[in-house]
């Protein structure tokens, strides 16, 4: 292995030239500055190659001495790791920094090189002293970065920064005499093999150690020195600081972890969850990118210092330092790269003072950067927090795993309202290109795929289906440039390949979801081609989502599921982004979708999946809740309207049909791994069918006052899913044949509506009823279709939507839920009322003359609509066709309450003959029908005003169509059932979690003494408080 | 014990180091001014140098050179070393002096290029990032 | 008990006819009843066979569109289904119809069919009126249609079946053991229902019949008037037979089922001319205050 003292020794050295070299010319100083770096990245990545091929930690020993009488370096995996990390985040900030340095005075360089060989002296030191020696360097070469470009806010901060640096550096220095004083040594090893520490005096000693190094880790609250460098900095110098450093000082404090006893661990651990909390608290309320992303990081530093802290204290994970190893240090890659990406990316956008959107390949990078940066799969950090709750939960620590699970959630919250900003910009200005600055954000999300992806294949989920989301993402936006056809083509071929692929692995209900799953997304896919263009973006991010459904029935580990789960979660939310009006949507979107993710992650970690003692207990219902909220039932449902209304319509759609099964096939997963039970027993489905019916219900009601087609149909989806929930709750074997016959049927049917709609939208390029009317003659296919689908969702026989309401009425009867029956036959009344609504302001009525050149809406909506349309009839006319299976599927894990004789259903109470009905039906119908035709005689067509209307002659259409508040009576009545309590819940949920940040960041004056006080009194307390412990 | 004795056990060097620092914290903390801050952090600095070194003192020895004065037989090495103070403070003490110096030199030099920026010399003027 | 299909069919045809008259003479009578109740002379009982028959005869001379041509289609044949799956006479062979189909929730379905049918035919006239009758129709209907409930599920709690024959076999054998003597809430409950389920007094704003011409039949002239005219009929005897079936004993021959769809059909009468009327948001408060807690009370009962 190559000696590290000659990488310092080629640092000083260049340090020393660049004034002469400087003389050649600024541009060669510069190239001399990133060799050195570069080599360092050499010599680094050189380590890990030998270490990783199984080479031996190396010691090496300064002036031919070796410990105890010399300084000794240490090169294990982890320095190896940090030395690349630091040298890596150096490089990037260094071509950052490029055009800075050429223009600044010389100093800036050296102080990058002084700053960076600092750092990595951190790492590598085994000596106290030379600890203190390389934290002074990169200190002043960070002092002298702060401040080499001249920025006045940085000089400001650069002055701040010191008056804490200096505080801490004092105490490192008593710390380190005492240590010395008492164990004799100054080397790291020996001091921690021996017992001269163990005593009060010891402890003393340690402390004022670990105090600085805490302090330098920038801890809440004395840390406001730190966030007002981060935001003023050259962004280069903003992710040295971020990355590189915290890299550096929590190796050193991992260094000195031997050293420290419980109750400093105990420090360390709640001094970084306080940190993580409140820097995400306070990060929430940022509306400056830069200074979000520092409170962002020293959030993240506090997690990682905390997780070391616990990992040593025992009694998490096997409680060896791989797991800490493993945990901190994936959460540290992945808040290294991300960080660094971010601070490059969002200086840039700051330093241009751009509002517009990002450029395709920027914005790529910054969804990427931002997904690590939350923890979403596949990166790094993902990875590292799946193993952290795991042993949180296995550990029995609630509240921790409350804290890093919370903390996470306003995290993502305040990183992708910052990223929805980034894609959709400022009405009106120009998309923002950042050209080469795109690189180092590029490059920092590039390798963090690769870790991330190497990691999963490598580690937890090396099977290959479960990352063809990730392929099909990756090669569809590629190729995003080519038309469209083409991407749908290839879309649709994925979704039939995975099925092909995983289809014999896949057990019976499994197979049924996919069809759904799959199907739907093969059907938008399709419908996507409805306009012309390459569409960039839709087609990547509908297959991904697509083929992360189908990888969600593969899964079978809680992992892999959970994997999959947030993909699914991942790709959706990007559609929901990609809409016009996505950005706000999106973003409650995402924090529901997580919120309910980090719930089932806390279930699924806690055994409630696996069918054991665990899942039947809280754990189980922590997943079960988690799936709730995904489902969008009553409470937590505000996310789902908003989602589904503002995507494109075709995801909408797919939302709406496709993937809202996928917390329903959870569901049924779940109960099937406790032998179809619930857990927590019969009261959970109690519970759980009330909520079902209070969404129906609720869903039902709020899609009767919407003047918006889309909301309509999305509140309508909320209503329909409610119905499967709660014959799900039911727990038997019509309930769950009724279950499932409903989410197929809203397959069907909601289907065909999103995509007449989709149509409509399109060809009137409006989404209210009220501006609509008469488009009956315009699109008739259309028309059509809605018409179907709203018999068949109504309930209305001959169509199948009857058969779900028979099965339905019949399960709550026979299970004696009474008033659950009567509650859903009043909800289902609700529906015709939103059901009419839809199909007589849009198709009927009075046409609008500027709607006079509508045409039909095109082939790929038409098209697929009519293959919908004959496979709901077919289903209408042999229900058994669609039961048969339902009734395999459901088997005989209960006593059977439907059977069928011939073509007739029987159950307890009653019978039903769908095809019999079919055939009155029509019968009776053709009957009428020719009747009708039989006296029409010579009926004239009309123009559009001839009507009769009493002593008025209506001229516009727009005071002659009745749409708008079409139901106000009803509202005057009933209003007070839909009063947005939800919405008010949550948003006062959100005011408050605000109000804590705002009185949190309040203690952040600005003013560099009150920052110094920070650190004094936060050393003060942490003193008092290792007296208590 | 008696306070003639307790106070008779006070380390001199380490006491005046100690308020030394007790000096520099309350100049950092309470004087506004940024120069008088960077002197703050000096003096604050130098009582931590004198608590260093009062650690490297011990009484009734003599200086940790190896001549006649300590090694009395020239083998006994081990002897030798419990004659002698412990020379490791004093080097450290005196890195840490340069870097001190480093340091408030550095920070002189910001609160000039701060005043000739057209600042004010009172850091509360420099409160802009906040929050 | 099996029978040939077409057999059935003539059955069905005949059972058909004979609640068509029967709805038609029932009409004709009971404004025949308002009118005396009121002082006046009135029409003559026949007078809805010639509203049909000239209605029929008149040439059509509007068409707004195919949908609402189809809209009195749908009507019809929702009155016609709605009462093809109900038994009307039981053990009657030729009253069966084809209540084979389903249940009793095929029925209460059913009856949407028509009106569905009929309002989106409505719609396509472009007539104000007719959305907003409609509007006001289907809100009403989401109201009644919970006590309504209520009692059906009292019902089908009480004689554990939701299948209608099996319904009336087990109110068989006297009085005593009808629904308005076993459980006379739900009967309240439902019958309060029938009235919205009407839109007589006090709930017929949705048609307004004093004032303006309103709701679905205001475009609809000729034939396609006589449809819906023919419809009134057939629609009010299939939902007199179910209630009757429900919660009066049903029948077993055709007198008894003409004597008690009858007294039925006369409560409605009866106070229709006893009360105004309610505004669509005081009738929908109306269904879901008391009558509903008339409804939950009889499922109690009925479940314990």
């Amino acid at each position: 292995m190559v000696n590290p003292l000659w990488l310092f020794a080629l640092s000083l050295g260049a340090a020393f030239l660049l004034p002469l070299v400087d003389r050649l010319g600024r541009r060669i100083a510069l190239v001399l500055v990133h060799g050195v770096t570069a080599a360092w990245l050499a010599a680094g990545l050189s380590w890990l190659a030998v270490l990783l091929s199984g080479g031996e930690a190396a010691e090496f020993g300064t002036a031919g001495f070796r410990a105890p009488l010399a300084i000794v370096l240490r090169v294990g995996l982890a320095e190896a790791a940090g030395v690349t990390a630091i040298a890596l985040t150096g490089l990037l900030a260094a071509f950052s920094l490029t055009r800075s340095l050429r223009e600044a005075p010389l100093g800036g360089a050296m102080a990058l090189l002084m700053a960076l060989m600092g750092l990595s002296g951190i790492v590598l030191t085994r000596d106290l002293f030379n600890l203190f020696v390389f934290l002074e360097i990169s200190a002043i070469g960070t002092y002298g970065l702060l401040g080499f470009d001249d920025r006045k806010p940085a000089l400001r901060s650069a002055f701040k920064y010191m008056i804490a640096g200096g505080l801490a550096s004092s105490l490192y220095l008593i710390g380190v005499i005492y240590v010395y004083r008492l164990a004799d040594t100054l080397n790291l090893d020996i001091a921690a093999a021996g017992t001269a520490l163990s005593g009060p005096a010891g402890t003393a000693a340690v402390f004022f150690l670990l105090a600085a190094l805490l302090v330098e880790l920038k801890p809440f609250p004395a840390n406001g020195w730190a966030v007002d460098a981060y935001e003023t900095a050259h962004p280069g110098i903003s992710a040295i600081l971020s990355g590189a450093s915290a890299t550096a000082l929590l190796l050193a404090l991992w260094k000195i972890l031997p050293l420290l006893g419980p109750a400093h661990l105990s420090l360390v651990a709640g001094s970084g969850l306080a940190t993580f909390a409140a820097g995400n608290l306070v990060g929430a309320r940022q509306d400056r990118p830069l200074r979000m992303l520092g409170y962002s990081s020293v959030a993240q530093v506090g997690l990682v210092a905390a997780v070391a802290a616990l990992a040593r204290l025992g009694g998490l994970g096997d409680g060896g330092a791989d797991f800490a190893a493993a945990v901190a240090g994936g959460l540290l890659l992945n808040h290294l790269l991300a960080k660094t990406g971010l601070f490059l990316l969002a200086g840039a956008v700051e330093d241009d003072d751009a509002r517009g959107r990002l450029a395709p390949l920027s914005l790529a990078a910054a969804g990427v950067l931002s997904a690590a940066l939350v923890g979403l799969p596949p990166f790094p950090g993902f990875w590292a927090k799946w193993r952290l709750v795991r042993a949180l939960a296995d550990s029995g620590l609630w509240w921790i795993l409350a804290i890093v699970l919370g903390g996470s959630l306003l995290e993502a919250f305040y990183v992708f309202r910052w990223l929805g900003l980034r894609a959709k910009g400022e009405a009106g200005e120009a998309p923002v290109r950042l050209g080469i600055r795109s690189a180092g954000p590029v490059l920092a999300a590039l390798l963090l795929a690769a870790a991330g992806a190497l990691a999963g294949i490598r580690g937890p989920v090396p099977d290959l289906l479960l990352w063809a989301p990730w392929a099909a993402a990756a090669i569809l936006f590629l190729l995003d440039g080519t038309p469209g056809w083409l991407k749908g083509l290839l879309s649709v071929a994925a979704a039939a390949a995975f099925g092909a692929a995983a289809w014999d692995r896949l057990d019976g209900f499994r197979q049924f979801f996919a069809v759904m799953l799959l199907g739907g997304g093969a059907l938008f896919s399709i419908a996507a081609l409805r306009k012309g263009g390459p569409r960039r973006g839709l087609h990547p991010l509908l297959a991904a989502a697509t083929l992360a459904l189908g990888a969600i029935l593969v899964a079978r580990t809680p992992l892999e599921f959970f994997f999959a789960w947030e993909t699914m979660t991942a790709a959706s939310w990007l559609l929901v982004l990609r809409g016009r009006g996505g950005e706000k949507p999106a973003l409650s979107y995402i924090v529901f979708g997580l919120g309910g993710a980090f719930l089932l992650m806390a279930g699924l970690a806690a055994g409630g999946w696996d069918g054991g003692i665990a899942a039947a207990g809280w754990p189980g219902l922590l997943v079960l809740v988690g799936l709730l909220v995904k489902a969008g039932a009553l409470g937590v449902h505000v996310w789902l309207p908003g989602s589904y209304a503002e995507s494109d319509d075709e995801s909408s759609g797919f939302l709406s049909s496709a993937l809202s099964k996928a917390p329903i096939f959870a569901l049924f997963a779940l109960a099937l791994s406790l032998g179809a039970a619930l857990p927590g027993g019969p009261w959970t489905s109690r519970a759980l069918g009330w909520l079902g019916l209070a969404t129906a219900l609720g869903g039902a009601l709020y899609a009767v006052y919407q003047e918006d087609i889309k909301r309509t149909l999305a509140y309508s989806s909320l209503g329909q899913i409610g119905y499967i929930l709660l014959a799900f709750a039911a727990m038997d074997q019509a309930g769950w044949t009724t279950s499932l016959y409903l989410a197929l049927n809203h397959f069907l049917y909601k289907s065909m509506l999103f995509l007449a709609v989709a149509g409509v939208i399109q060809r009137t390029g409006t989404r209210n009823m009220y501006e609509m009317g008469g488009l009956i003659k315009k699109m008739p296919v259309s028309f059509l279709s809605v018409l179907m689908a709203i018999i068949a969702l109504s309930g209305v026989p001959p169509l199948s939507g009857f058969g779900g309401k028979w099965l339905l009425y019949s399960t709550l009867i026979g299970k004696g839920w009474y008033l659950e029956t009567a509650v859903a036959f009043f909800a289902s009344a609700v529906a015709f009322l939103y059901l009419y609504r839809l199909i007589h302001s849009i198709f009927l009525g009075q046409p609008k003359p500027s709607q006079a050149n509508v045409r039909e809406a095109p082939v790929a909506l038409v098209l697929p609509q009519l293959v919908l349309m004959a496979v709901l009839m077919a289903v209408s006319v042999f229900p058994r066709l669609m039961l048969d299976p339902i009734l395999a599927l459901v088997g005989d894990r209960f006593p059977a309450a439907f059977v069928f004789e011939g073509t007739r259903l029987r159950s307890a109470l009653g019978y039903w003959d769908g095809t019999l009905t079919m055939i009155v039906t029509g019968g009776v119908f053709a009957l009428c029908l020719v009747w009708m035709l039989a006296n029409l005689h010579n009926p004239q067509s009309v123009k559009q005003f001839n009507i009769v209307f009493a002593a008025e002659r209506p001229l516009r259409p727009e005071t002659t169509h009745y749409a708008w508040r079409f139901f106000e009576p009803y509202r005057k009545a009933l209003g007070f059932l839909t009063r947005e309590r939800a919405e008010r819940f949550w948003d006062a949920f959100g005011t408050g979690a605000a109000s804590v940040g705002g009185a949190l960041r309040r203690l952040y004056t600005g003013n560099g003494q009150t920052y110094a006080l920070h650190v004094v009194l936060y050393v003060a307390v942490l003193y008092l408080l290792l007296g208590v412990l | 014990m008696s306070l003639l004795e307790f106070v008779s056990r006070i380390n001199p060097v380490a006491a005046s180091g100690a308020v030394l620092v007790l000096v520099g914290v309350w100049g950092v903390l309470a004087r506004p001014n940024l120069f008088k801050i960077a002197i703050a952090t000096s003096v604050m600095e130098t009582g931590v140098n004198l608590v260093i070194l009062s650690t490297g003192y011990i009484r009734g020895r003599t200086a940790p050179i190896l001549d006649s004065a300590v090694a009395g037989t020239a083998t006994d090495a081990a002897g030798a070393a419990a004659r002698m103070t412990d020379p490791v403070p004093q080097a450290l003490v005196l890195t840490a002096i340069v870097i001190g110096l480093a340091v408030t030199a550095l920070q002189l030099s910001y609160a000039v290029r701060l005043r000739a920026a057209g600042g004010g010399s009172s850091i509360e003027s420099y409160g802009d990032e906040k929050w | 008990m099996e029978t040939g299909i077409l057999t059935r069919i003539g059955y069905a045809l005949v059972s058909l006819f004979v609640i068509t008259n029967y709805g038609l003479l029932l009409i004709g009578s009971m404004a025949r009843i308002s009118a005396k109740v009121q002082g006046r002379v009135g029409q003559p009982v026949w007078q809805p066979y010639i509203d049909i028959v000239k209605s029929t005869a008149k040439r059509n001379s509007i068409g707004h569109g195919i949908m609402f041509y189809l809209g009195p289609v749908f009507r019809l044949a929702g009155g016609v289904g709605t009462y093809m799956f109900i038994p009307a006479v039981y053990g009657s062979v030729l009253f069966r119809n084809f209540s084979d189909s389903g249940d009793l929730l095929l029925v209460m379905y059913f009856i949407f069919f028509g009106q569905l049918g009929m309002a989106l035919g409505a719609s396509e006239g472009g007539h104000p009126y007719s959305a907003i009758g409609v509007s006001r129709g289907l809100s009403q209907m989401t109201a009644f249609e919970v006590p309504f409930a209520l009692s059906v599920i009292a019902v089908a709690i009480q004689y554990r079946t939701l299948d209608i024959t099996a319904i009336v076999a087990a109110q068989q054998g006297g009085f005593w053991n009808w629904t308005v003597a076993t459980n006379p809430l739900a009967v309240v409950a439902a019958l309060i229902a029938f009235l919205g389920m009407s839109m007589h007094n006090p709930f017929s704003i949705v048609i307004a019949p004093q004032e303006i011409p309103i709701g679905p039949p205001t475009e609809y002239q000729s034939n396609l008037l006589g449809m819906l005219q023919t419809n009134r009929a057939i629609f009010n005897g299939a939902k007199l037979v179910l209630y009757m079936n429900l919660y009066f004993g049903g029948a077993t021959d055709i007198v008894t089922m003409v004597v008690k769809t009858f007294l039925i059909y006369f409560i409605n009468v009866f106070v229709g001319q006893a009360f105004p009327r309610f505004r669509v948001d005081q009738s929908i408060r109306f269904f879901l205050g008391v009558p509903t807690l008339i409804g939950i009370a009889s499922v109690i009962i009925a479940a314990i």
